[in-house]
């Protein structure tokens, strides 16, 4: 029968200390990461930052209102409060089709807070900051003046809206 | 002066509702002066809300009324609405001011709020002030 030696302390020293180390670079790779909502808007997917975003509201009557621009299909009443409602598809294109059946994503960025049309939300997720790029410049003129980046998901890229530059759009 | 007026204790408004183009309207009742059936007479001197605000909805049922508004001019501001509803009074801090958004195109036909009289949304309109933006 054959023995076996002992484990030495200083391998048991040396192998903590390899461990401790793998657990540091561990935590030195990880990166900061973002929160998304990903939608679709016209029948195309799109995301927002998910700390743009106060709520999801279900399908309901848009009351509309003498006067407003094509891209304000008028208001919502969200518990007793009323809220303007955007149709983002007026910059982004994309089908029109369901323009008063979609649901309603409610936006808020500094002072500027309004719902968003949206046709449906496809997931939450969180994704690392290094997955979004620069905007690519293909993309067409109004919907470039609205996007932050783009989300490298692995199987497909998705325009990161930025509601700031929504606000300063339909502020002007 | 183009104001709208609470009663004595400022709480309460006291409203017209009406109907133009599917849209529900309420206006202050004290803007008001006269309210008779239209029966078409003096139609080029007659105003129809639903042509001035653009409404695209179906008149629905009932009788055009015509709303005489106090200017403080000799001659009235005279509004043709789809159908008359009802008299109502809402209490001043239920007013809902319309979102920023919305307020500069709202103002810009005369529409300063939505109310809830009877559960649903009406939109506040200022016929002074619609007549007014019509000047400019």
């Amino acid at each position: 029968m054959e023995l076996t030696d002992p484990t030495l302390k200083s391998e048991l020293l040396l192998s903590e200390l390899k461990r401790h180390d793998r657990s540091n670079n561990i935590v030195d790779v990880e990166e900061r990461r973002t929160k998304v909502v990903l939608v679709t808007v016209g029948g195309n997917s799109y995301a927002f930052y998910g700390d743009e975003i106060r709520e999801i509201l279900p399908a309901c009557e848009i009351s509309w209102v003498p006067g407003l621009p094509d891209f304000l299909p008028g208001l919502v009443i969200v518990r007793g409060e009323v809220e303007s409602v955007i149709d983002i598809r007026h910059f982004l294109g994309g089908d029109q089709a369901a323009a008063q059946t979609g649901l309603i994503a409610l936006a808020v960025s500094g002072d500027f807070r309004s719902g968003i049309l949206i046709d449906s939300v496809e997931d939450v997720v969180d994704v690392p900051q290094s997955s979004i790029k620069p905007p690519l410049s293909t993309l067409s003129g109004a919907a470039r003046d609205l996007v932050a980046g783009e989300i490298d998901l692995g199987e497909t890229v998705i325009p990161l809206l930025d509601i700031g530059k929504l606000a300063a759009r339909v502020t002007l | 002066m183009n104001q709208v007026f609470c009663d004595g204790d400022g709480e309460w408004l006291h409203l017209m509702r009406f109907s133009a183009g599917g849209i529900a309207f309420c206006a202050d009742a004290g803007q008001i002066e006269s309210v008779t059936v239209f029966d078409g007479a003096d139609a080029d001197r007659v105003v129809w809300l639903r042509d001035e605000l653009g409404c695209r909805g179906a008149a629905g049922q009932g009788a055009p009324v015509l709303f005489g508004v106090k200017t403080g001019a000799e001659r009235q501001y005279r509004v043709v609405v789809d159908r008359m509803e009802d008299f109502c009074q809402v209490a001043c801090r239920e007013i809902r001011p319309f979102p920023p958004l919305v307020e500069r195109f709202a103002l810009a036909k005369g529409l300063w709020g939505v109310v809830f009289p009877a559960g649903r949304p009406a939109l506040l309109i200022d016929f002074l002030l619609l007549a007014r933006k019509k000047r400019t």
